[in-house]
């Protein structure tokens, strides 16, 4: 075998390793309730933007998710209400996300317990 | 060697493509129509009840108060009619659209468009839905159509609670 058909074939490898390892990544974001449960927030997509319009929410206890806001803190302003869907595999869908402008913004919890918390995201 | 070079083309080319989000561009409004000399709030100008070019009028007729929530979807609709400056019926209204925004936020409705359609018996009314608004205050409301031929803006404001 030639060295560029060699160098061809290494270079279709690692290009093809790279695009799945590109398709695979997905934005996922930790905090913490004021009562301590952990949970995450999941994007399909590598980057939170203004065209997201769902994300999961994961973690012991999510079942209690009585609420989620959409609240931009430096604007002091928020977005429409969300639609939370059913508990599946420890998460639940959040449907209906609008994210009208690009900067920093709350994903803030409630659950029926009265913990809450908040995720911050930087949105594109 | 040209074998080469039609591998690291296809290379180069799948390369770019991925990384990026839902590839969807925003829905937010016609770039064409971000002009800065447009007032930021509702003005007094009896003109601004008239289209741009002084043409044709509309009116909204909301199936319910316009107003904001954050606890419920609030999917509003309604009519548009579409009115020459005597009041009687344009000929020919298509291309037409409905844009909210804040332009003192700097910002619309998002990444939810709302929709405009024609009704089968008036050609100068349509509906209209999936207006959501993001926030209370002063919501800016355009109607994009070409009427009778000629692109034109009506604008109102609506003032959401």
């Amino acid at each position: 075998m030639s060295q560029s058909v060699k160098t061809i074939w290494l270079m279709i490898v690692l290009s093809t390793f790279g695009l799945f390892a590109t398709r695979a990544a997905a934005a996922e974001f930790s905090m913490s309730t004021r009562s301590g449960r952990t949970f995450t927030l999941e994007i399909a997509a590598d980057q939170v933007t203004q065209v997201t319009k769902d994300f999961l929410i994961c973690g012991d206890g999510v079942e209690a998710l009585k609420k989620v806001k959409l609240w931009m803190p430096e604007h002091n302003h928020g977005s429409s209400a969300v639609q939370i869907g059913p508990v599946s595999e420890g998460c639940r869908l959040v449907t209906r996300v609008n994210f009208t402008m690009p900067g920093l913004w709350e994903v803030r919890v409630e659950l029926s317990d009265g913990d809450s918390g908040a995720f911050t995201l930087d949105v594109e | 060697m040209k074998f080469v070079y039609l591998v690291l083309m296809l290379i180069v080319t799948a390369s770019s493509s991925c990384g990026r989000n839902n590839g969807t561009p925003l829905p937010t409004d016609r770039e064409s129509l971000e002009d800065n000399d447009l007032p930021l709030g509702p003005t007094d100008d009896s003109d601004l009840q008239l289209s741009d070019a002084k043409k044709w009028r509309a009116e909204l007729d909301w199936t319910e108060q316009p107003r904001f929530s954050d606890e419920e979807i609030l999917d509003l609709t309604g009519l548009i009619f579409v009115r020459n400056v005597d009041g009687g019926k344009p000929t020919n209204v298509s291309k037409i659209e409905l844009i909210a925004d804040m332009p003192q936020h700097g910002h619309g409705t998002g990444n939810n468009v709302p929709s405009v359609h024609a009704t089968d018996s008036d050609p100068s009314r349509f509906t209209f839905e999936n207006v959501i608004f993001t926030m209370q205050g002063s919501w800016r409301i355009r109607i994009l159509a070409t009427v009778d031929g000629r692109e034109d803006v009506w604008t109102t404001w609506v003032d959401v609670r």
